[in-house]
């Protein structure tokens, strides 16, 4: 079954221990109810007759093995407790005694590492890159690590990658040569990037670049020209084995005063208008793409508005941006919530401004201490937040990282100054965008995906 | 798996359980603590319920892989993690953030050598919130580490066949650029 995938990213060999093979089985097992899905699915194409209920068992079939926290079967609770006497404690105590540090490290702390790092350690021992090999520990680590890593920058046609910590966090290839054609890229959402192509069609990309995995995603329905923008949504999550993801297009319809949203979802792999539009003044104008997070897409407009769109209800709603809104600022998580940082400059000091809530009021407020960078100039722009007290600006030409408790700047990098450069946002997550399973199928019946490429170039 | 969090302050829950090291120390423990040790907790309702009758007996229950050093950083850990649990009872964030602040704090006492002890315990013990926790310490410790320092660090050997690894290490190239010297 190896052979087959084609992908060196999956390769299984000899099995080591219980708990190794019964979860090799039931990924057997999950295997086959993947592909009767995927079989269902050819057959009615109906995208959300989607076969609930065998989703559900899959799922069902994941928490049985507790999968989301962890993998080892000797976890399971046990309800029939009169039936385990002191026998059962004894083999308990046998199991885990097998356990060495090399193995707990590498099957409970490898989860929490950026790509990099992980990439790195497949040369600790062959057992280490067995694991590291496993779609399990790219599924358990794309929900353990969520931090930002670093940027990807783009000027005109040209990519770069800047690290928040090169030791641990980077890509191969930051220029997306790996995509068959030149791409701009478009937006990130939790280590999945979407592109878009320079050329012809316009075809959007969904990519990961740590394993070089894509897919292009189908022609959408409508035109999604100038004036449109859009978000990709992608939540890592412990019950769905395979990354679901969505892409959402605002776009306006020729010259009328309305925004109509156009969505793709990975699962029903097609594209779907959504009933609802908007014909709010000054929401009209995006400013740009979006930002994905807890189920919501937030795009700022000219206006000064934050246009934003429920993906459960599929309605959209209004937010105020403060009066002071600017291109410097952008929208970003802190706390766990959505909110607002604006850098600010009065005479010779810098300042950030957070604003946050649902009337975007001014909630933090501070003095950059830049003064070991006196001789830096240029304006400031916000990019993110990396985390609630690490801020990531861009400071110039130079992007740097201040602490806001420790008042400590740290410089990542450089972009280029001959042009406006924009910054996107990325995890270092191994997640999948070709599920193995998935695109063994695909491969049969759609030419452009990655594996298939793979095997014709292979 | 949190069954008895009701009691709203662990220290007063009264009954004691009592666990013995492999070293032969003896820890006397409330029961909100050692229940949150899920082999302790297995142990203890197994025996619960094959003599209904005994009722609140202390019991002893040995941990032949546990040795009593990382077992009291473990209770220490349980006990404030259970307290900061109860002093925010209806505030999940405060929660965290007190958490956050009390694991910060508590890894600047931890050598890494106590580290892999604790994970070691802590595996044995099951318990699942000090498993996590330890684990991602020693993934900070490690992610910018050479590929050496980790095999030396958990005392792995390679056991490639020559030139697999060699082809690996290519392969990944870019993953060993810009690493820290041990």
């Amino acid at each position: 079954m190896n052979t087959k995938f084609g992908n060196s990213c999956v390769e299984f060999g000899a099995r080591q221990s219980y708990t190794y093979c019964r979860i090799m089985d039931i990924w057997e097992d999950d295997n086959s109810d993947e592909m009767d899905i995927d079989n269902d699915l050819m057959d009615d194409c109906e995208e959300d007759s989607f076969s609930e209920s065998e989703q559900e068992s899959n799922v069902k079939q994941l928490q049985k093995l507790n999968l989301g926290g962890d993998f080892h079967v000797e976890y399971a609770p046990q309800r029939n407790t009169s039936a385990y006497g002191s026998s059962r404690c004894s083999e308990h105590i046998k199991s885990k005694e097998k356990m060495g540090i090399g193995d707990l490290v590498k099957d409970h702390a490898l989860p929490f590492l950026p790509a990099k790092s992980i990439c790195r350690f497949r040369s600790v021992s062959k057992e280490w890159n067995k694991w590291i090999t496993n779609p399990f520990l790219a599924h358990k680590q794309s929900q353990c690590f969520q931090d930002i890593s670093g940027f990807f920058c783009q000027i005109a046609d040209e990519h770069s990658f800047i690290s928040c910590d090169p030791h641990s966090c980077g890509v191969p290839d930051p220029s997306f040569s790996f995509l068959p054609e030149p791409v701009i890229l478009r937006t990130t959402c939790n280590g999945l990037i979407c592109c878009q192509s320079c050329i012809a069609d316009n075809a959007y990309y969904v990519c990961n670049p740590v394993n070089r995995q894509w897919k292009v995603l189908p022609r959408p329905n409508y035109y999604h020209g100038p004036g449109s923008a859009v978000a990709l949504a992608y939540e890592p999550s412990a019950l769905k084995f395979e990354a679901n993801y969505q892409l959402v297009c605002a776009f306006p319809l020729a010259d009328h005063p309305v925004l109509y949203f156009e969505i793709y979802s990975s699962r029903s792999k097609s594209w779907r208008l959504v009933d609802t539009s908007c014909c709010e003044l000054g929401a009209l104008k995006l400013s740009g793409d979006g930002f994905y997070m807890k189920g919501m897409v937030y795009w700022e407009t000219l206006a000064g508005l934050v246009l934003t769109f429920d993906l459960t209800y599929e309605q959209f709603g209004i937010l105020p941006l403060p009066p002071e809104f600017g291109p410097e600022g952008v929208l970003t998580k802190r706390h766990g919530e959505l909110c607002y940082v604006l850098p600010h400059k009065k005479d010779n000091e810098y300042a950030i401004r957070i604003y946050g809530g649902f009337k975007m009021v001014r909630k933090h407020s501070f003095r950059l201490e830049l003064d070991d960078f006196g001789y830096m100039s240029g304006g400031l722009r916000a990019l993110s937040c990396l985390n609630d007290d690490v801020l990531a600006i861009l400071f110039g030409n130079r992007m740097i990282t201040y602490h806001v408790k420790a008042q400590k700047v740290k410089i990542l990098g450089t972009v280029r100054s001959d042009g406006f450069v924009t910054c996107h946002p990325y995890v270092n997550s191994l997640v999948p965008v070709d599920h193995p399973l998935v695109s063994r199928q695909q491969a049969n019946s759609r030419p452009c995906t990655s594996s298939s490429l793979w095997h014709s170039i292979g | 798996m949190s069954n008895q969090s009701e009691s709203p302050n662990p220290t007063s829950s009264s009954n004691k359980i009592t666990l013995k090291t492999s070293d032969n120390e003896v820890f006397e423990v409330e029961e909100a603590v050692a229940m949150k040790f899920c082999t302790v907790k297995q142990y203890f309702d197994d025996e619960n319920n094959n003599n209904v009758t005994s009722g609140t007996s202390t019991t002893l229950i040995p941990l032949p892989n546990v040795e009593s050093h990382p077992l009291a950083i473990l209770i220490t850990y349980c006990k404030k993690h259970l307290e900061i649990k109860a002093n925010n009872a209806d505030n999940k964030k405060e929660m965290e953030i007190d958490m956050e602040h009390y694991e910060r704090e508590f890894l600047k006492n931890v050598m890494p050598q106590e580290l892999t002890e604790l994970i070691l315990a802590a595996n044995y013990l099951n318990f699942k919130e000090a498993l996590d926790f330890f684990c991602r310490a020693v993934a900070s410790a490690i992610q910018n580490k050479s590929v050496e320092y980790v095999r030396k660090f958990f005392g792995l050997e390679s056991d490639f066949k020559p030139g697999e690894e060699e082809k690996l290490r290519e392969e990944f190239a870019w993953s060993f650029e810009g690493v820290d010297e041990d």
